[in-house]
């Protein structure tokens, strides 16, 4: 459970009911006021690496750009594909996420206008016809750590069982699904979760739950009729790569029913070359970024021929465990729970 | 690498003799007071006289890396009684309305405030809220040249609604003061671990000032090993220095081939 160094409140949502919840929850630390969330977020003078040790929880609305179309190739190739995010920046901290190096700030922004949300996704289906349409969640964050604070998934899953034509993919790392096993599942809605092999975690993933207690909460997922997706992603080029990935590989396909899994991807590890300039500085000892990179289109990259031989390798030790038909190749834009 | 600005001289006192703090030699336009940790300013009253002590602080220079700074000083509060200290979490500018926000990233336990920097002395006080003469002048002219972890306001109550503010005692500033160095002496110590802490992290390789005393490095080779430079630090386990011969090299170039050319070499395991 994360500990805020502070709550920062926009003035005009302090009694909302939403912000009451978390303020009880939250009680006995320093309550701050601001007049808009950026006043607290965005200035220039702040060190993300340092604030990441005990980042503060804002709340504050949203007032525009609820819901977005997602960039292309992303995701599992629904034409009509949108993302959302209720929260900046994650609890998590994984070295090679593009959010180190996105925002000036390791704050987390809780939108909690979720009705302004709802109201707007509801628009969005409504103008794709009959076409089916995907939302991902969990783009600027993941989508579930900070459950028992946001309610995001309590409030969210019931309005898209309302619109059985429109999917939901939350994206998570996390294992903490009690939100989730208290309601119905639904097959319009995808529990993503992330894994990477065992040492990559240890040496990239901070304070992520272990791998044990994911892929036991994905397991008790399963067992209650929820839609479970796979990705790995970024995939992480080191010493014995192609054996530490089959063997992640077929750890999960031993531990999780494979033939009732929605989805599994591979991706690249890309990033905006901006962001990457700024973790580099953040994080100047971190080996990973010490490694041969390629920037093309603005994208920072491993080089085409190392990224082609890891694809080569992984789809070829993925496709022992898992399907062809349920295999997608993720897409070259930035992605948060990757 | 702590720099302490107080606008009075008697709130300086128990401070400069609890860390045996000795008078900065040369002439100031201002009273300086140091040791080889800490540098004291006695600014004057009121928030330019406070921006202006901050930017006399950088204008003198410091050796290069993360310097803390702290205000620290008396106030007036809505809500706490005389004597306790507070650490300010907002910071607004009563004229302009302008505020910061000091974010709160250290372990330290002190209750925190909003705090109001005035012009003028107030004899009106709101709940929560503490009165200041500095602080908005202090965090703005602090931030031109660290990032605002590093600015804090640390104040002790002087005046409340129980014991409005009266005319300035000067011994009764200093027993406020002295009474709090329980808390802000840890607040003191526990800034100056973090910034040597983060100066470990920052620290920009010192093997850039030996290998460019050596040789000529352009402006576009510089960077280049700079770069080269982080890389080595994050990839190899024994320092530059030891692992290349510093004097073998014809010149710039043929050393940087060469560090590159290694560097090829290392892949990354976990
Ligand atoms: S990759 Fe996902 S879990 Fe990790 S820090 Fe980014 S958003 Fe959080």
């Amino acid at each position: 459970m994360p500990s805020f160094s502070a709550l920062y409140i926009e003035s005009p949502c302090r009694d909302l009911p939403r912000v009451q919840k978390i303020r009880q929850q939250c009680a006995g630390l320093p309550e701050v006021a601001c007049a808009r969330y950026g006043e607290v977020f965005n200035p220039v003078a702040q060190n993300f690496r340092l604030q990441k040790k005990r980042p503060g929880l804002i709340l504050a609305q949203k007032h525009q750009g609820f819901v977005l179309p997602t960039p292309p190739d992303f995701g599992f190739g629904n034409v009509h594909s949108y993302y959302f995010s209720h929260l900046l920046n994650c609890p998590y901290d994984c070295r090679y996420c593009f959010l180190q190096g996105m925002y000036r700030s390791a704050h987390y922004v809780l939108f909690i206008n979720y009705e302004d949300f709802e109201h707007e996704i509801g628009k969005t289906i409504r103008a794709c016809g009959d076409a089916p349409s995907t939302f991902y969640a969990g783009y600027d964050s993941d989508s579930l750590a900070l459950e028992s604070y946001s309610g995001f998934a309590e409030y969210f899953i019931p309005v898209f069982q309302r619109h059985p034509q429109a999917c939901l993919e939350l994206r998570t790392k996390s294992a903490q699904i009690q939100s989730l096993l208290k309601q119905e599942a639904s097959d319009n809605i995808v529990i993503a979760m992330s894994f990477s092999p065992d040492n990559v975690g240890h040496a990239l993933e901070h304070r992520v739950p272990s791998f044990a207690k994911r892929i036991a909460a994905a397991q008790k997922l399963q067992a209650r009729g929820w839609r479970i997706a796979l990705r790995f992603e970024p995939l992480i080029y080191h010493v014995d790569y192609a054996k530490h990935y089959e063997a992640l590989f077929k750890k999960i396909s031993d531990a999780l029913d494979v033939a009732r899994l929605h989805s599994v991807s591979l991706g690249a590890f890309r990033m905006p070359q901006s962001y990457f300039k700024n973790i580099v500085k953040r994080y100047p000892e971190e080996a990973l970024f010490a490694d041969e990179y390629t920037v093309e289109n603005g994208l920072t990259a491993y080089p085409k021929k190392i990224e082609d031989e890891m694809f080569s390798n992984c789809e070829a030790a993925l496709r022992r465990y898992i399907p062809e038909a349920i295999y997608y190749r993720c897409g070259k834009e930035r992605e948060a729970c990757l | 690498m702590l720099h302490l600005l107080v606008a009075f001289m008697h709130e300086a006192r128990p401070l400069i003799d609890h860390y045996r703090l000795a008078k900065a030699a040369g002439a100031h336009p201002y009273p300086i007071y140091a040791n080889d940790q800490i540098k004291l300013i006695v600014s004057g009253i009121g928030k330019t006289a406070a921006a202006a002590g901050v930017g006399y602080l950088q204008a003198l220079g410091h050796p290069s890396g993360t310097i803390a700074w702290l205000n620290l000083g008396i106030a007036g509060h809505g809500t706490l009684g005389i004597g306790q200290g507070f650490l300010a979490h907002r910071v607004e500018d009563q004229a302009t309305g302008r505020c910061a926000y000091p974010p709160l990233v250290f372990p330290f336990s002190a209750k925190t405030s909003d705090l109001l920097t005035v012009d003028q002395p107030l004899n009106r006080y709101e709940a929560n809220c503490g009165y200041d003469m500095e602080a908005s002048g202090f965090v703005q002219s602090a931030l031109r040249g660290a990032t605002a972890e590093w600015v804090q306001c640390y104040k002790v109550v002087s005046d409340n609604p129980s014991a409005p503010l009266g005319k300035f005692d000067k011994a009764r500033a200093m027993t406020l003061i002295e009474n709090r160095l329980d808390e802000i002496d840890p607040l003191v110590s526990m800034l100056i671990e973090e910034v040597l802490q983060w100066r470990a992290v920052d620290d920009s390789d010192s093997a850039l000032d030996e290998i460019t005393k050596r040789y000529h490095f352009s402006e576009t080779r510089r960077v280049q090993l700079r770069r080269l430079l982080r890389r080595w630090k994050a990839l190899e386990a024994t320092p530059i220095l030891s692992s290349i011969d510093l004097d073998s090299y014809p010149n710039a170039a043929s050393l940087l081939d060469d560090v590159r050319q290694r560097l090829s070499l290392h892949r990354l395991a976990f």
